[in-house]
Order: structure tokens, then sequence, then C-alpha cells
């Protein structure tokens, strides 16, 4: 066995590297990706303000970074991971590419969670004379907060696989090591411990989402 | 005279679509009166739920206007249209509360849009809540409401702004008769005691005849007929205007070969044994199909289904009677009563 101190240190920095990356590019995905989503809910037919031109080129970029497989995208944004951090090693050159992943699929989960809201409920609001504006963050979002909760819950799962792909390319974490040891090292002992340390990590994503959403959601009960 | 609070002027609307264009709204005028409850019924897709929905240009009128207390609402700004909408109330079949906001919170939401402080907002909420009877409840959630209780939150919650106006576009619809009653009872007492003005849109006889002082009933996009409750009801001059009134008559009896007439009672005949007498009259036997009391206007009304005897002479008797007695009286039409309201006119086999 291998497990001296050494692979231990390794590990927990791994651990770190990849919750830092996943949380990280995850919260920085949202900060793009949730305006997005609610441009695309708003401006779309039927929508609280309908603008079609905007809807259909927006959801057309979004359609064009959502069919890059992963493993390329990183590679391809590597020269602007380069001037963006300075380097294209190590779990802060991922994050880059993570948050142009993540951030069009964020768009696309929040686009779908905030068009489960009744028609019914945003004419009302307008009825009360609620601006476009007072329509988005005082009935959309806070309507769906327990679907946005769960929805947080899968783009951080979905994160999680990507942070570990980006260890073909020395994007260190928890996926960098099962690759370096299990994949170029046959050191199988060691890729276990990091898969089922990655497996805890999505379950308690997946776990405490779904309680968050579930406590906060006020129509069950 | 006073000036209307709501002046609806030769609205039209069209719906466009891909392939072709409804015309939900025609031409419909409607002056409603400061104070009134004033009614507006007609069949599903007659187009009455687009028409309270152009009152507050939630639908964008095709043509025509809405002068809603003394403005044009087709030359407002946007900005402009929010805020006449605050001196709009309105509440829906489906209640439209917000699901993960209490009770309380549900009702500070036009007093939030408008700007108004926290705790004015949260005293003025409660004090709705106990207009509605239910302070009690003003931390539930509306998962934790009935649909009763859920109307009432969203009847408060139109009156926050202290609106002039409270449309209500098929409010009771989606309630048991009991519950039904209570929310007509307080719209009632509303009115009364507020003094606002309530726009009820219905395909319910029953609400119109209970808590409406006017009444417009229209069909394909137009008015038919508009009047007092009252007088609508006991002599309806179009045939929409019958099938409205007698309701669940229509699909209750079985209509066979004959002559069938409604005739309405308001209460003076009561002395008067009027079957009886048209028995006695004709010496033929009439043959009751349907009868029923309602309250129109706090006065109780009834109208009765009966069948004419064969016999032509003894027929004439009966109307003669009826005349006489100043019974209004209409005729049933027994072939297209429920199903198809084509123009074909009332001629009988």
């Amino acid at each position: 066995m291998s497990f001296d101190p050494q692979v231990t240190k390794m590990i927990l920095t791994g651990i770190w590297e990849t919750v830092f990356m996943v949380f990280g590019s995850t919260l920085i995905g949202y900060l793009i990706g949730l305006p997005l989503g609610v441009v695309l809910v708003v401006t779309r037919k039927g929508g609280v303000h309908p603008v079609p031109v905007v809807n259909a080129v927006l959801g057309f970029i979004i359609n064009i970074f959502r069919s890059v497989p992963f493993i390329i995208l990183l590679i391809l944004v590597m020269p602007f991971t380069r001037a963006l951090v300075g380097t294209t090693l190590g779990a802060k050159a991922v994050i880059p590419p993570l948050v142009i992943a993540s951030a069009p699929y964020i768009a696309r989960v929040v686009e779908s969670e905030l068009a489960e809201v009744d028609g019914g409920v945003i004419e009302a609001a307008k009825s009360m004379g609620a601006s476009d504006w007072q329509i988005i963050y005082k009935v959309l979002l806070p309507e769906t907060k327990p679907s946005l909760i769960l929805g947080a819950a899968l783009v951080l799962t979905t994160v999680v696989g990507y942070s570990c792909m980006s260890g073909f390319i020395g994007g260190g974490g928890l996926g960098d090591i099962a690759i370096r040891y299990g994949y170029y090292r046959y050191q199988i002992d060691i890729m276990l411990v990091t898969v089922a340390i990655l497996v805890i990590i999505v379950q308690i994503i997946q776990e405490t989402g779904t309680r968050i959403s579930i406590h906060t959601d006020k129509r069950i009960r | 005279m006073a000036e209307p609070i709501i002046s609806i002027s030769h609205l039209r609307k069209e719906f466009r679509g891909a392939k072709n264009t409804v015309e939900a709204i025609k031409d419909i005028s409607i002056d409603v009166m400061p104070g009134e409850i004033y009614g507006i019924i007609g069949l599903s897709g007659a187009g009455k739920s687009t028409l309270v929905r152009c009152v507050n240009f939630l639908e964008k009128p095709t043509g025509g206007d809405v002068i809603f207390d003394g403005r044009s609402m087709s030359e407002l700004t946007p900005k402009q249209l929010r805020e006449v909408r605050q001196e709009m109330g309105m509440i829906f079949q489906q209640f439209q509360l917000l699901e993960q906001r209490t009770a309380l919170r549900n009702i500070t939401f036009p007093l939030e849009i408008r700007g108004v402080k926290k705790e004015e907002a949260k005293a003025r909420a409660r004090e709705l809540l106990r207009i509605v009877e239910l302070e009690d409840r003003e931390n539930a959630y509306p998962a934790q409401l009935s649909g009763g209780q859920k109307q009432r939150v969203a009847i408060a919650r139109a009156l926050a702004t202290n609106p002039k106006v409270l449309l209500c576009d098929e409010a009771t619809s989606a309630l048991d008769p009991n519950t039904t009653n209570s929310i007509l009872e307080l719209l009632k007492k509303l009115n009364r005691e507020m003094g606002i003005t309530v726009l009820v849109i219905t395909h319910e006889m029953e609400v119109i005849s209970r808590i409406c002082d006017r009444v417009a009933i229209i069909d394909h996009g137009v008015i038919a007929e508009e009047g007092n409750v009252a007088d609508i009801f006991m002599a309806p001059k179009t045939r929409i205007g019958r099938e409205l009134i007698l309701g669940d008559a229509v699909s209750e009896v079985k209509f066979s070969e004959g002559k069938y007439y409604r005739i309405t009672f308001d209460g003076r005949q009561s002395q008067e044994p009027v079957i009886a007498n048209i028995v006695l009259r004709a010496k033929a036997p009439v043959n009751i199909m349907y009868a029923q009391t309602r309250d129109v206007g706090g006065t109780a009304r009834g109208q009765m289904v009966i069948q004419l005897p064969e016999n032509e002479d003894q027929q004439r008797e009966v109307l003669q009677y009826l005349n006489f007695a100043q019974i209004p009286y209409t005729e049933v039409d027994t072939v297209s009563a429920g199903d198809d309201r084509e123009e074909e006119e009332e001629e009988e086999t």
C-alpha cells in the first residue's frame, strides 16, 4: 500500500482544490448564467417582456457553447486562460473553462425553473401595477427559490464531473490525482480512494440541496 | 347623473394567430357607475375574460377605448398605466396568490410595489385580514388555506391599495356553493360598506342574481342585452339571455314535443294560485317541468317551466290568463336549448 503521509496530504489538497474549483466556478457561473436565464425566460414568446430577437440570438449563442464537449473546450480556451490567470496548469487555471462551460448550462437550468411560474400569477402581479423588474425579483425568483436551490445542486454535481475531466490537462484536484495515479501509473488503490471521495462530495452536495429546497418550499405542508 | 367610473366605448379585440384572426370582442360599450355592482355574463368563449382584461389593459384593445375615472387608458404611458392599475383591484378564478409568501406578505405585495414602508404595509394588511375575517391566519401559506380562504386573501390583496374598482374574473367559479355564497356576501359587504365599485365576470346566473345591480349579457363578442338584473331575470329579451337564466333547467328538463313556456313570479302573485287558475281556465292540464326560486336583488323570485296542452285553443286560453294575471312569460326554445345557438329563429315544429 502506498498511503504514506505524503499521499494523504496530496489527497487532502486535492479535495480542497476540487471544492475550490467547483464552488468558485459555479459561483461565477451563476453571476453570468442566472441573469442570462432570466433574460431567456422574460424575453420568450408569452414572457413578461417578449423580445423574440433577443431571445433567439441569446439562445443560439448559448447552444453553441453548450454543444462544445468540455474536454475540447478546455483546450480551446487555453490562450484565454493564460491571458487571464497567467498559467494553464493548476486549479486556478481550470476556473475560466469551467465558468465558460457552466454559465450557459446554468442559464438553461434557470430558464426552465423560472418558466414554472404560472402565467396567471404574473398576470396578477401586472394587475397590481408591478413593473417587469419587480416581477423578476419579487415574483419569478422568490417563487422558484426551492427549484433554484435544487438546480444549483444539479449544477454543482455536474461541475464536479467537469472539474475531474480537467485533470487530463493538469488541472489539479481529485480528478487530476485519479488520472495521474490510476491511469498513468496503474495505482488503482489511489484512484479508487479519490473516486470514493468524489462520490461522497456529490452525495453531500445533492443531499444538502434537496434538504434546503424542501425546507424552503412553502407549497408543501 | 354621475359620471361613469368605467366607460368602455366601442371596444374591439382581435387575436392575430399564424393562420387566422379571432375577433374576441367585436364592439362593446358599457358604462359602469360608481358604487354599483355590474355583472357581465356569458358562456365560455363569449369574450368576457378578454373584456375584463381590456379594462385594466392587461390586454391591449385593438380598437375603442376605456375611460377610467376620467382618464383614457389608451393614452397612458407604461408608468402611468402601472399607477392606474393600483386603483383597480383584480381577483381571479384560480386566486393567483404567491405560494412562497404568507397570507400577510401576499397582501403587502401590492404595497411593496407602490413603495409603502414595511411596517405601514403590515399594519394595513392586518387591517384587511380583519375585514376578510382571516386575522388568525396571517402566517399561513396559501398551501395551508382552503379555496375560500385563498380567495379572501386575494380579495384583501386586491383592496390593499384602496382601489376604486374591484374586477372579479370568475372569482367564485372554482369554489363550492357554500363558499361561493360567503365570497359573494363578502363582495356585497365591501360594496356596501366601502362603496367600492365591483365589476363581476361570470358564467353563472346565480352570481349575477345574488349581488349585481345591472348586468350585460355578452355573446360572441357583442352585448346581447343589458339592463337591471331584476328586469332581465323576469323577462329576458334574447335567446342567449333566456338560456343563461334558465341555466341548469335546460339540462335537467328533457324536452319532448310540445310548447314550453317559462313563467316568472316576483312575489306579488303569492296570493294567487296561478297554476290552478291556468288549469281551471284552459280546462286542460299543464305539466310543470321545472321550478326554482332565486334571490334576485334581495327579493325572492321564482321561475317555472310549464308544458302547455296540445290543443291550440287551450294554449291561447293559457296565454290570455298569463297576460291577465300580468305574469311575465317567454317561450322556451326546445329545439336549440343548450347546444346550438345559431341564427335560426324560434319556429317550433
